[in-house]
């Protein structure tokens, strides 16, 4: 039986997983190499499966003599299971029309084939698949030509794994031939002694080659950081930003990022004006073209945290989700790193306000019950009301603080406690 | 080995309070063990903190603690002040403020001296404003006291008391505490060494005041004059003729206000005196930051300053830390530091360990044979490398007797590049590194623990794995650590490890996630584990001195 699969590297030698997990089969000798696309011929092995290939291998009489002699009764599962280096050839195109695993080839075939290999595959066996449909076709009697339809899947499934990866396989074949001119690109870029930003840019954008993009990206980022200072390289992203249109995510790489993060010391470009931060997002500032081009108000720092808002270019106000409750303290209005924080959606709409109450009817009602029923004195409550005698048990009594917790949180915000309590921890986030 | 505290016994008193509804669930738990000394304060002081859990908030903690340290009889705190060193640190203010309630000086004192400098030096903020002690956040401003009456004038006699005592990098450290409490206490500062400590914490140490007792903040503050006047290198040279180094962090904060990186070739001369004033612990946390300049001699020094510090002084830096400080750092660091800092510190813990069990010793430790995960041999080689310990390895047909893999083997492959560690792997277990599978024989497993002494403890290390006949072999057993979700042994507590969610997708119809399942924690927990066992056996015959419990007539097997 014939299968193949894709080498992997294991304590530095190739192996195979025929099932994913399982079972690593190993080499004798004569290992392939590494990540490549192999064809196994195991005579009578049922299967491609872990399972029957190694029953396949302890029926190969050298390895029952090997194991016999090298491992004591009970050790046979220690032992290492190894394929003859005789059994494999890397696998050609052709392969796909015998193997028993044709369905599980998913990685490899654009690594192994190119334009070439399509060209003379297509001209041996479309004719002949094209032959076969219409021979089936041609059948008139409708039980025959069921059968003989039925017939010409498996030939046409093993087909269509080629066909389904020939735009993988040709586009990685145009990339293999363009990788020379873009290494001899990318040499003299970098060989440049001045930085050409427009065509750093355009390379990266343009590069096929992972390998070289990778390269390119951490030239370019070490000799950004090699700048005179934080100012240069500042002026250098700004300007290489102009001519990577919409490729941004091409320069989205710690590569780049890593290198330049080191030196780049972002001042506030804000020091006036209004700045309402109520639907500001707390997020940890990340090196990128994002932060350099963002209106900045106060110290902002890669790798800690600011306020985010706005859309391009975004806002970034220094610190943290606690500075909006400081706004919400001070009335709705702060005056921070010379500019007028605001908190415009501050006290809107009757559920959001009695949300900010949950928490602390929750707490006081733990630590100091009479504290906390002294909270709904607006409600006028009867000194009958359950709540009232709650209150009393609760001084002494800890389970009744949670009771006590539950009413007034439903008495203040007409919800239930639990909800309330859900939705007071999740405005809380924000 | 006695019966009477042991593992069985201390989780059957659990579930009779549990029952009786005195003690909290393990998921509302800090320390998540379902172990009970029999009295409900005991317990809490044992594994509760005033933190957030599954169902409770912090605030329903502190009610909840408060309320039973209000109701402590004298007998109760007089068997928890002898047992102090191992409650915790919220468990010891709470009783601090019960006994300054009671005007009990004295056991205040016992109490407050058990805590770290950082709490001492808050202890009247606790007193007078506790929220902004006791919580985090908004519930900081929470107006509420557990004592009436702080008795202001006592209050700050006591204050003066630890002041006189506490040494100046624990008060340069915590600054702004000591601030907060002489601001509440109004305190009026006596002497040049208050004045100095009053200047430092109102005015910066702008007076630059200091007196030779409270070095290194004279250190601290004639660095900083000598940066303004001379530079950065004005400032090394205070730093250097000083008797005591400053801390790392303030060092770090001179440091910043020049501009200079360590990792800079500039920040090369700034280097050697990092590396001198960081402790055991900072040095620690910063291998991975310091990386890029780290030699050999540094790493050689650093690995000094952890040992002498834990294995010749004894200070505990728990082992989870360590190594998690270790595999946070690049390869190029881990590999300086195996010899002198990870493998000291790792048969150092091996040691420690041993000596909390009782005898007899001699440990199984069950692992599965068909995924081998470094880590997972750490613990059981921290553990063979002082005690006597057996592997026995779990495969989908079996169960094998496996030669005992020393420390050393194993520790330095947590530094081993990918392609090394696997070579290592094929060559110390052959066929069996090659295996992926969380498939087993019960039965065979089971045979196995049947043949083994079930006074003796043993270790399950078993994934994904729910059997009735495991359970049925493990009843007898008075010790067993599962790594994994409980059996329900009587004799049995759970050290889950961590899973890791990788990659998650989820949609209306299905969902699909990756998890890795990692056993850096388990060392710790085991540690952890072991230490409040230890705790907990104490208290519980502490309990039983105070109310007699009556004789056992079922329950446990």
């Amino acid at each position: 039986m014939k299968m193949s699969f894709r080498t992997e590297a294991y304590g530095g030698r190739a192996v195979i997983n025929p099932d994913w997990g399982g079972t690593s089969i190993f080499f004798l000798d004569n290992e392939p190499p590494a990540n490549t696309l192999i064809t196994l011929d195991l005579p009578e092995c049922k299967s491609a499966s872990a399972k029957d290939i190694l029953k396949w291998i302890e029926t190969q009489s050298s390895l029952i003599k090997r194991v016999g002699n090298a491992l004591k009764r009970g050790q046979k599962r220690r032992a290492l299971s190894e394929l003859p280096g005789s059994c494999w050839r890397i696998m050609k195109i052709d392969d796909v029309l015998e193997i028993a695993n044709y369905d599980r080839l998913y990685h490899g075939l654009s690594d192994l084939f190119g334009a070439a290999d399509l060209i003379a595959f297509a001209d041996r066996v479309w004719p002949d698949l094209r032959e076969r449909f219409a021979k089936a076709d041609a059948i008139t009697e409708p039980e025959a030509r069921a059968k003989a339809l039925r017939g010409v899947v498996d030939r046409a499934m093993r087909v269509t794994v080629i066909s389904n990866n020939s735009g993988a396989i040709l586009t990685a074949d145009a990339d293999r031939t363009l990788q020379p001119i873009e290494k001899a690109t990318l040499d003299a870029l970098a060989a440049q002694s001045t930085l050409d930003l427009k065509s750093w840019a355009t390379f990266i954008r343009r590069v096929h080659d992972t390998q070289l993009h990778a390269t390119a990206l951490q030239t370019l980022g070490t000799r950004l950081a090699a700048l005179s200072d934080s100012d240069a390289i500042v002026a250098a992203l700004t300007e290489l930003r102009k001519h990577i249109g919409s490729d941004e995510y091409r320069f989205a790489d710690q590569r780049l990022w890593a290198p330049i993060e080191k030196r780049l010391k972002l001042g506030p470009t804000e020091s006036s004006g209004t700045f309402d931060i109520s639907d500001a997002v707390p997020l940890r500032v990340t090196a990128g073209f994002e932060i350099v081009v963002a209106k900045r108000v106060g110290p902002v720092r890669i790798g800690r945290m600011a306020l985010v808002m706005g859309t391009r270019p975004r806002v970034y106000v220094a610190g943290e989700r606690r500075l909006k409750f400081e706004v919400e303290r001070a009335g709705g209005t702060l005056k921070r790193y010379g500019v007028t924080l605001t908190n415009a959606k501050r006290g809107r709409g009757v559920v959001q306000k009695s949300l900010l109450e949950v928490d602390m009817l929750d707490s006081l009602a733990q630590l100091d019950p009479p504290q906390a029923l002294a909270r709904l004195d607006d409600l006028k409550l009867p000194a009958s009301h359950p709540v009232r005698a709650v209150a009393a048990q609760a001084i002494d009594s800890i389970p009744h603080r949670r009771v006590l917790a539950d009413m007034l949180i439903e008495l203040h915000t007409g919800i239930d406690p639990e909800i309330a309590r859900r939705m007071a921890r999740a405005q809380g986030k924000r | 080995m006695s019966t009477a505290y042991s593992v069985r016994d201390l989780k059957h008193r659990y579930q009779l309070n549990r029952a009786l509804g005195s003690t909290l669930p393990t998921y509302d738990l800090a320390i998540p063990l379902p172990l009970s000394t029999g009295n409900p304060l005991f317990d809490a002081a044992l594994v509760d903190k005033l933190t957030p859990t599954t169902t409770l908030n912090e605030a329903e903690h502190t009610s909840r603690a408060w309320h039973m340290v209000q109701r402590a009889s004298a007998a109760e705190l007089q068997a928890l002040a002898e047992h102090r060193d191992g409650l915790l640190n919220d468990y010891k203010l709470l009783l601090a403020l019960r006994a300054w309630q009671d005007g009990d000086v004295a056991l205040t004192r016992t109490f407050v001296n058990a805590l770290p400098w950082g709490w001492r030096l808050g202890f009247p903020v606790a007193v007078i404003k506790p929220s902004a002690q006791v919580f985090t956040g908004w519930r900081k401003t929470l107006a509420f006291r557990f004592v009436t009456d702080p008795r202001f004038d006592a209050l700050r006699a006591f204050f003066r008391e630890l002041l006189a005592r506490a040494p100046g990098a624990a008060l340069m450290k915590y600054r702004s505490t000591v601030q907060a409490s002489l601001a509440l206490l109004h305190y009026k500062p006596e002497g040049d060494r208050e004045r100095a400590i009053h200047d430092l914490c109102f005015n910066n140490g702008r007076g630059g005041n200091s007196t030779p007792d409270l070095e290194p903040i004279g250190a601290y503050l004639r660095a900083r004059a000598a940066l303004k006047s001379g530079g950065p290198s004005a400032m090394l040279s205070a730093l250097d003729d000083s008797t005591q180094e400053i801390p790392i962090t303030s060092y770090m904060g001179l440091l910043g206000n020049t501009g200079i990186r360590l990792s800079d070739d500039s920040g090369a001369p700034f280097r050697r005196y990092a590396l001198r004033s960081a402790t055991a612990v900072e040095a620690l946390l910063r291998l991975k930051e310091w990386s890029p300049w780290l030699t050999q001699a540094d790493a050689d020094g650093i690995g000094e300053k952890v040992r002498s510090r834990v294995i010749d002084a004894g200070f505990d830096i728990p082992l989870f830390k360590i190594v998690k400080a270790f595999m946070n750092a690049p390869q190029g660091t881990q590999r300086m530091v195996t010899e002198p800092l990870l493998l000291p510190l790792l048969r150092h813990a091996g040691k420690q360990f041993a000596e909390l069990f009782e005898a007899p010793r001699n440990l199984t430790f069950f692992m599965p044979g068909s995924v081998i995960h470094l880590t997972s041999f750490l613990l059981y080689a921290v553990l063979s490398s002082a005690m006597p310990a057996s592997l026995r390895l779990v495969f989908n047909d079996g169960v094998e007797d496996f030669e005992p893999i020393p420390l050393d083997d194993v520790a330095k492959q947590l530094a081993a590049p990918q392609a090394e560690f696997e070579a290592w792997l094929l060559k110390r277990f052959d066929g069996s590194a090659a295996q992926h599978s969380y498939t087993y024989n019960f039965d065979k497993i089971a045979a196995q623990i049947k043949k083994l002494d079930p006074a003796a403890p043993l270790m399950l290390d078993l994934p994904f794995t729910d059997d009735m006949t495991l359970l049925a072999a493990i009843l007898p057993f008075q010790r067993v650590f599962n790594l994994n979700n409980p059996y329900g042994a009587p004799g049995e507590l759970s050290l889950t490890y961590s899973y890791y969610q990788q990659l998650a997708i989820s949609t209306r119809g299905w969902n699909y996630a990756l998890w890795t399942r990692q056993s850096d924690s388990a060392a710790q927990k085991f540690a952890e584990l072991m230490d409040r066992l230890k705790h907990f056996r104490a208290l519980a015959q502490a309990a039983d001195t105070l109310a007699p419990r009556p004789a056992a007539t079922g329950g446990a097997a």
